[in-house]
């Protein structure tokens, strides 16, 4: 696969956005409560093609997968971050992005609400089997299916949906501006 | 101001021999050790394991102090898993009548917690004496044969330098524009969430607007530098692996297979 | 006093190993209605110390206060000072993000309360005061003008508050030398027709002579110099030694003065021409032709 730099700017923008976000929940929880991860995640697939997407997200997990600390929780960052059950939720947002992407390309309200279900379910599907997996096998803490759905889906699928559907919002201010200010030079 | 931080990560420039390992290396190693250390399931191994990362630690000049701080996030973690084993495995004594405390779980516990703290130390060796740009070029180093089946080592390489280097830079944009917008009466701080998350809109539509503007920017410099891909690029700094290089691995080697070895020798 | 800043230090992230002092005991005031410049190499904390005088950062030591307030306040009376000394930072059009001009204006007083026909107003006079047509541009998208446009409606962003002081980072900061004229022009005019008190933080000699009556000089953190600009002006090393390079105009007026004319530091090319007709060529006669 051969890539534009224009591409490879977009991707590397997308990744630095993914850790400024996991950082500013670290360091900031004053100002901003909640991770504002997933809202980047879905405003990837909104401003960016599918494959930028998919690649800016992989990209992400993998600075963190270095070892370099730009998770959102501790130990932030390292190969032993795959110990973690909520490892599942990074993978989902290597496939939410791109689901997002591909199908936010009709810009109709229907086809958007697919793109924020898809997303949705891209990064929970992954998440919720990692998490049973992960207690269940390697961590020696098992827990039911049911209760993963309980502590891993149903406290945080609320605010994740609503962070989607801000994404979305905000992916829609953004964009004239970007034709316009892109354009004009 | 604390995006310098991320991106030196938990780095410490020292000059040390393992400092000037190369970093394709000291990657294979670790994955290597991460590997055997799932694999080991006798305490002898650990001691070979924990006795290879005291030398290398020591030949890093690293003080002990770096590993209790990397190990501190996880500790209630290890802490739960120490107690979980301990109250609740099958056979044990019961004591206090409903609670029952067992041994062999303490035991069975305080293996797993020993392996998760190795692992720890194992990849903290790694991160405090191997600095984000090495990383980088060492992934891309070992990563770069697979470019024969089309995997783009050198672009996802580049591609983390890049994000690397936007990330700083969008820290201090935020806060420049965040700023602006107080200067102009926008209170980021007060407020209940709905206004709070309204408040966000000055902030984040102009740090988008001017992020993609930076990297067509950056592209377009790319460009103009008749930068096409990793095809027939040349590096300044060339990865070469030296005698101390062969050396690391083969004692590497050579502790992993031994501490996994070493439970039938003693049989 | 409009003005006060008494004993301020700051230090950037206090307590960690990444400290960074950027103020030292730094103390001046600003009267209403003068035009101060505030100048100094990069990092000599110019913006820091600019940053304060509204309110964005506190001082760890010492205080500012602006119009009788302390800058330690919250609530409405910071909104106040923030309204007060509006600050117009380095590149303001990366801040911009409405859909229209009008509201881009219009932003800074809605937050402050302001609505209806008054805030029609005042985005009416911002715009013109920085010279642009209210009528042709309040509908049009900011990010689709020129770029000497997109720093006045930012500008005039700020000057919507009505504030009564104007702080400007660099305010000509990428222009070219006819946005650069007209800016200052627009600033001067700002001045002496409505009342601004005006202060410059730049290290642009050329744009510091064509505005400031008052020169505060920083380096590293501290105030070195605190008098007129023709006091700073008139002495070369003191300038090279805060690191402030002299204008051509400027540098042709010292090499003057080593050749022993006693030239006054000119502001302006034609307050040299003048210097030069009365201590240059008053030296030397035109030759006459011998008959």
């Amino acid at each position: 696969m051969s890539l534009s730099p224009f591409s490879m700017t977009r991707v590397a923008l997308f990744a630095a956005l993914c850790v400024v976000a996991a950082v500013t929940f670290r360091f900031s929880s004053g100002v901003v409560p909640f991770s504002l991860v997933p809202f980047v995640v879905f405003l990837a697939g909104f401003l960016l093609p599918p494959l930028e997407a998919f690649l800016s997200m992989l990209l992400y997990l993998l600075l963190g997968l270095s070892g370099l600390p730009v998770f959102a929780t501790p130990p932030f960052g390292g190969p032993l971050y795959v110990l973690r059950p909520t490892f599942g939720f990074l993978l989902g947002f290597v496939l939410a992005a791109p689901g997002v992407a591909f199908l936010s390309k009709g810009k109709t309200a229907r086809r958007i609400a697919q793109a924020i279900g898809a997303g949705m379910a891209l990064l929970y599907l992954p998440g919720i089997l990692y998490f049973f997996f992960a207690m269940n096998v390697f961590l020696g803490k098992p827990v039911g299916l049911w209760d993963t759905v309980r502590i891993a889906f149903i406290p945080f699928a609320g605010p994740d949906l609503v962070k989607a559907f801000f994404a979305y919002l905000l992916a829609r201010q953004i964009l004239p501006r970007l034709r316009q200010s892109l354009h004009s030079k | 101001m604390f995006g310098r931080n991320v991106i030196i990560g938990q780095y410490i420039p020292l000059d040390s021999a393992v400092h000037r390992l190369d970093p394709r290396s000291k990657l294979l190693v670790v994955a290597l050790g991460i590997v055997t250390l799932f694999l080991v399931q006798s305490w002898i191994s650990f001691l070979f394991l924990a006795a290879f990362c005291g030398i290398l630690a020591a030949v890093a000049r690293l003080s002990f102090r770096y590993f209790l701080k990397s190990l501190r996030p996880l500790w209630i973690l290890l802490l739960l898993t120490l107690v979980l084993h301990v109250f609740f495995t099958q056979d044990g004594v019961v004591l206090f009548g409903f609670l029952r405390v067992s041994f062999e779980g303490f035991i069975k516990g305080l293996f797993i917690v020993v392996r998760l703290a190795l692992l720890v130390v194992v990849t903290t060796i790694l991160t405090l004496t191997t600095s984000p740009i090495e990383l980088t070029d060492g992934m891309e180093g070992l990563l770069s044969p697979l470019k024969k089946w089309g995997f783009p080592a050198h672009e996802l390489a580049m591609m983390m330098t890049i994000a690397l280097r936007f990330i700083p830079t969008l820290l201090e944009e935020a806060d420049r524009i965040m700023k602006a917008q107080m200067a102009r009466g926008v209170d980021f701080e007060s407020g209940g969430l709905l206004n709070r998350i309204r408040g966000l809109v000055p902030l984040l539509v102009p740090l988008f607007v001017s992020a993609f503007r930076r990297a067509e920017d950056l592209a377009i410099a790319m460009e103009s530098r008749c930068y096409r891909g990793g095809v027939g690029r040349t590096r300044l700094k060339v990865l070469r692996f030296a005698p101390r290089d062969y050396l690391f691995l083969c004692s590497a080697f050579s502790t992993f297979v031994l501490s996994l070895g070493i439970p039938w020798i003693v049989r | 006093m409009f003005i006060l800043v008494e004993n301020v230090s700051f230090t950037y992230l206090p307590n960690t190993p990444f400290a960074v002092q950027a103020l030292c005991n730094v103390s001046f005031a600003v009267e209403r209605g003068e035009s101060v410049a505030i100048l100094g190499r990069t990092g000599c904390g110019k913006s820091t110390l600019v940053q304060h005088l509204n309110g964005l950062l506190i001082p760890q030591e010492g205080r500012v206060v602006v119009d009788g307030v302390d800058t330690r306040v919250r609530g409405a009376a910071l909104r106040e000072v923030r309204r007060k000394v509006g600050l117009v930072f380095q590149y303001p059009e990366d801040q911009m993000f409405e859909e229209s001009v009008f509201r881009e204006v219009a932003f800074a007083p809605r937050n402050m309360g302001v609505e209806g026909e008054e805030l029609e107003n005042r985005v009416r006079w911002a715009m013109t005061v920085v010279g642009l047509d209210y009528d042709a541009l309040k509908d049009k998208s900011p990010f689709e003008l020129s770029g000497g446009q997109m720093r006045r409606v930012a500008i005039a962003s700020i000057l919507s508050m009505k504030p009564e002081v104007l702080v400007l980072d660099e305010p000509t900061a990428g222009l070219d030398p006819q946005g650069r004229t007209m800016l200052l022009g627009k600033l001067w005019e700002l001045r002496k027709q409505w009342g601004l008190t005006i202060i410059l933080v730049s290290h642009n000699v050329e744009d510091v002579a064509r505005i400031a009556e008052r020169v505060v000089v920083l380096d590293k953190g501290k105030i070195v110099f605190d008098g007129s600009v023709r006091e700073f002006f008139a002495d070369e090393e003191r300038m090279r030694q805060c690191g402030i390079i002299p204008s051509p105009l400027l540098q042709a007026a010292f090499l003057l003065r080593r050749k022993g004319f006693a030239i006054h530091p000119p502001l302006a090319p034609f307050d040299f021409y003048l210097e030069i007709k009365e201590k240059v060529l008053a030296g030397k006669r035109p030759c006459s032709v011998e008959m």
